[in-house]
């Protein structure tokens, strides 16, 4: 507590020396005394002084150190903010903007992690005046700042549903809108000097800060957050500011969607950067987002080949919102394009390989069944734009490196559709009907297991291969057109037929064998009980058959078992049918 | 390229309609031995292009030869003679029309073609202002351009050319790689032969623009004709 002569004279001493004599001890006194006041609640004193006429020669040369416990004291929100606010309103007007900024970044950095928004929501208009009145390094401080602010707002989760965006409970709605109402008057400012072709390489450094933050901010928080153009949120309308930055700063869309990829430059490749620009075409194409001011002239497939690097940047992530984006812009891009359109020559580009791949791995492995739902309607969509060449290729390579019953059933399901098509007249193909079907028919009839094969777990896709077989059969005439084909054909029937009995046999034995052990186990174990009820001694021990130790409730075990038996009968009696077919075709004369 | 232009012209202008004579019998064309190719490409030599068309007979003979049968070419090649719907008896707007056919099977047999001929051109252009005639863009070639898109009832559905003359100077033309199959076909195809300066009015009819589907976010209706006026600024 120091006493007011005291306090004068050191005003005094400060008020005699010049700027250049000043000293790092002087500075922080000042800090201290002004942090003094606030803590007593003597912000109106501290006011006054600042605003004393006298007393400006210290104000603008030392005031800047007061920025940070003027802000942390808005921030506390305890009494007296209004005379914070003028304080530090009057600070930015009267001290070097350098100084200002060198205290107001410092700020940033130390932010209390408790008071993220509420700092950042106080700090940025007092930012854009000092931005404002800054002359060579303006951009370069621009930068500084919006990194900085953006590093901070990373470390606050981004509302995901409807109920905690309008909440906004941590602040990062409101953050984000204001970092993009500040940078507004930089924006205009460009682009009257565009107009007037006045730009320096300042500006050309400013536009380079401005497109830095939209991609850094089209990463995050927009690739994180639900976006819906039913429901203008918060974080909608901060989607939209970016959309219409970056035209505004003279960054084409279709250049950096299209054409920075093809480029190929180390700058422009990394994930981070394919993230960015991930978000950019779902904002476009799925959102909508200023989608009338883009060129109407590109055509479909090349605009889905472009989409196809994003898509697949997006797919690898097992982010839920990530993959919705990524599901979402994959179905859109697919859906400008007629069916039957792609040419095969198109699954030879790394993404149109890479996709396939990683929709399959959300299908199989992803715990979100909205999200494998979503996925498996895309990839019918994909199949569908195929044409049929790309379609045979595309089903060979899915039966090869997939090794999930479940995905290979679906695909084994679509070659039979696809034979049916090509049945119909003027659709003859030789992919599904000739000599180069019984490539894609070898992989489907096919056992990789032999014998071994877990009937059970490759029931879907056994089922499916054999109504293929089934339907083969019946439609045989134009199968039998094409010479040699045929016979190949039935080889390869006979082949998995006969391995397809031999495994049933041998799953049927075993669980037969399972079920009657069960059932033994269960009639002494009724036994048993009836006995200790009936006497009075304690069962000394029980004996069990040679059974897998397991979870289940001898009820379910049972189930489980008796559909085990039901589902080989079921395969069984099919092959019955298919062999059935084959006599009475062999009856009908060519 | 013009020169190889006149070239075609002049030669189906002069070509007489009765130069033609019938050389083969019907039973001659009907024996297992007598090729379909064979037929096609007399039809194809000596026939006016509205016949071709008419009878489906454009486009690269092996294409023609799977989807046409022997039945079909023999009444085919009757009905030439009869109708006498022979090469160079149709106005010259049509010849335009087969030049332009011709150009574009010979550039499809330079590159290993993914897209079959499938016919006439589906578009049309009318030149408004003549280019330098000497800069045009190679297939691969940067191509900058100003362009104004319209549907068939005059709505503007897409412009890249900025209100005022000032805001020209400060913005950039739509430019990319003709030829590639990255805009729509009728695009592709006509820019291929525009010359630097060349201001032109392209008709598309919706196969080669945006189809069935249409481009709906874009205000483009399904099965939409589109009318650009394009002009080329820039040539790689």
């Amino acid at each position: 507590m120091m006493n007011e002569d005291h306090v004068n004279d050191i005003i005094q001493r400060w008020l005699d020396t010049p700027e250049e004599d000043l000293k790092p001890e002087n500075y922080q006194q000042f800090k201290d005394f002004g942090s003094a006041c606030l803590t007593e609640g003597d912000s109106a004193q501290l006011l006054k002084f600042l605003q004393d006429e006298k007393k400006q020669g210290i104000v603008k040369s030392m005031g800047y150190v007061l920025m940070a416990p003027l802000v942390n004291e808005v921030v506390q929100k305890e009494k007296s903010l209004d005379h914070c606010q003028a304080a530090i309103t009057h600070l930015t007007r009267t001290c070097s903007p350098n100084k200002l900024m060198h205290s107001l970044l410092e700020l940033i950095e130390d932010i209390d992690p408790g008071a993220i928004s509420e700092t950042i929501l106080t700090l940025v208009p007092h930012l854009q005046t000092v931005l404002l009145q800054l002359d060579d390094n303006k951009a370069a401080c621009v930068g500084l700042a919006l990194t900085a602010l953006q590093k901070q707002l990373s470390r606050l989760p981004v509302p995901y549903t409807q109920q905690q965006e309008e909440a906004d409970e941590y602040g990062l709605c409101r953050c984000y809108n204001a970092l993009a109402v500040s940078i507004k008057p930089f924006i205009e400012e460009m682009k009257r000097k565009n107009e007037n072709c006045n730009t320096t390489s300042e500006d050309e450094e400013l536009r380079t800060e401005l497109l830095k933050f939209c991609m850094r901010s089209l990463r995050e928080p927009l690739l994180e957050a639900d976006l819906n153009r039913d429901r203008k949120s918060s974080l909608w309308l901060f989607a939209t500011e970016i959309m219409v930055t970056l035209p505004a700063i003279q960054e084409s869309l279709s250049e950096l969607l299209f054409f920075s990829t093809l480029k190929k430059s180390t700058q422009t490749d990394n994930s981070q950067s394919k993230e960015s620009r991930a978000c950019l075409a779902y904002l476009l194409f799925v959102q909508l987002i200023t989608i009338d001011s883009f060129p109407a002239v590109f055509s479909p497939v090349f605009v889905l080949q472009c989409n196809m690097e994003y898509i697949d940047q997006l797919l690898t992530s097992k982010n839920e919102s990530y993959l919705l984006k990524g599901l979402a812009l994959y179905a859109k891009s697919l859906e400008s394009v007629q069916d039957n359109r792609l040419p095969v020559s198109l699954l030879e580009l790394k993404s149109f390989y890479s996709v396939p791949q990683n929709l399959r791995h959300v299908l199989t492995d992803c715990p979100m069944q909205h999200v494998r739902e979503s996925g498996l309607q895309v990839l019918q969509l994909f199949i569908n734009k195929l044409d049929v060449e790309a379609k045979h290729k595309f089903f060979r390579c899915m039966l090869k490196t997939s090794n999930h019953a479940g995905v290979e059933s679906y695909i084994v399901k679509n070659t039979r559709n696809q034979v049916e098509f090509s049945m119909k007249p003027g659709n003859a193909n030789e992919w599904f009907l000739g000599e180069e079907f019984l490539s894609l028919l070898g992989l489907v009839l096919y056992l990789p297991q032999g014998a071994e094969t877990d009937l059970l777990n490759s029931m879907d896709r056994i089922m499916e291969s054999l109504n293929l077989l089934r339907y083969i059969l019946i439609r045989d005439r134009e199968l039998r057109r094409t010479t040699g084909v045929w016979e190949e054909l039935c080889r390869l029937k006979d082949e998995y037929l006969k391995m397809l009995r031999v495994c049933i046999s041998i799953s049927r034995g075993y669980y037969s064998a399972e079920l009657k052990a069960l059932r033994e186990d269960q009639k002494l174990k009724a036994k048993e009980a009836r006995d200790a009820a009936r006497s009075t001694r304690l069962v000394k021990s029980i004996t069990v058959q040679h059974q897998k130790v397991s979870n289940m409730s001898p009820q379910v075990q049972h189930q489980v078992l008796q559909s085990a038996l039901v589902t080989f009968d079921l395969m069984e009696s099919l092959i019955v049918r298919i062999e059935e077919i084959t006599e009475e075709k062999l009856k009908i004369p060519n | 390229m013009y020169a190889q232009e006149d070239q075609i012209q002049t030669s189906s202008l002069t070509k007489m309609a009765d130069e033609v004579t019938r050389e083969w019998s019907d039973e001659q064309l009907k024996s297992d031995d007598f090729p379909k190719k064979d037929i096609i490409t007399f039809i194809q030599d000596n026939a006016a292009h509205s016949f071709l068309n008419e009878h489906k007979l454009l486009g690269n003979i092996k294409n023609v030869a799977k989807t046409a049968k022997k039945e079909q070419l023999i009444i085919a090649y009757n009905q030439l003679f009869e109708s006498k719907k022979f090469k160079g008896t149709e106005p010259i707007e049509d010849v335009t029309e087969q030049v332009k056919a011709v150009k574009i099977e010979v550039k499809s047999k330079e590159a290993p073609a993914e897209v079959v001929d499938e016919g006439p051109p589906k578009y049309t252009k009318s030149v408004l202002k003549k280019g330098d005639k000497t800069n045009f863009p190679k297939k691969g070639e940067n191509v900058s351009c100003w362009y104004t898109g319209t549907l068939e009832d005059g709505t503007v559905f897409d412009t890249n050319v900025p209100k005022t003359e000032r805001k020209k100077k400060q913005t950039k033309p739509l430019t990319f790689k003709v030829g590639l199959g990255r805009v729509i076909r009728g695009w592709d195809e006509a820019l291929l032969t525009m010359s630097k300066g060349e201001i032109a009015r392209l008709e598309i009819e919706p196969e080669w623009a945006y189809g069935r589907k249409g481009l709906p976010d874009s205000k483009i209706p399904p099965n939409a004709k589109l009318i650009f006026e394009v002009e080329v600024v820039a040539v790689d």
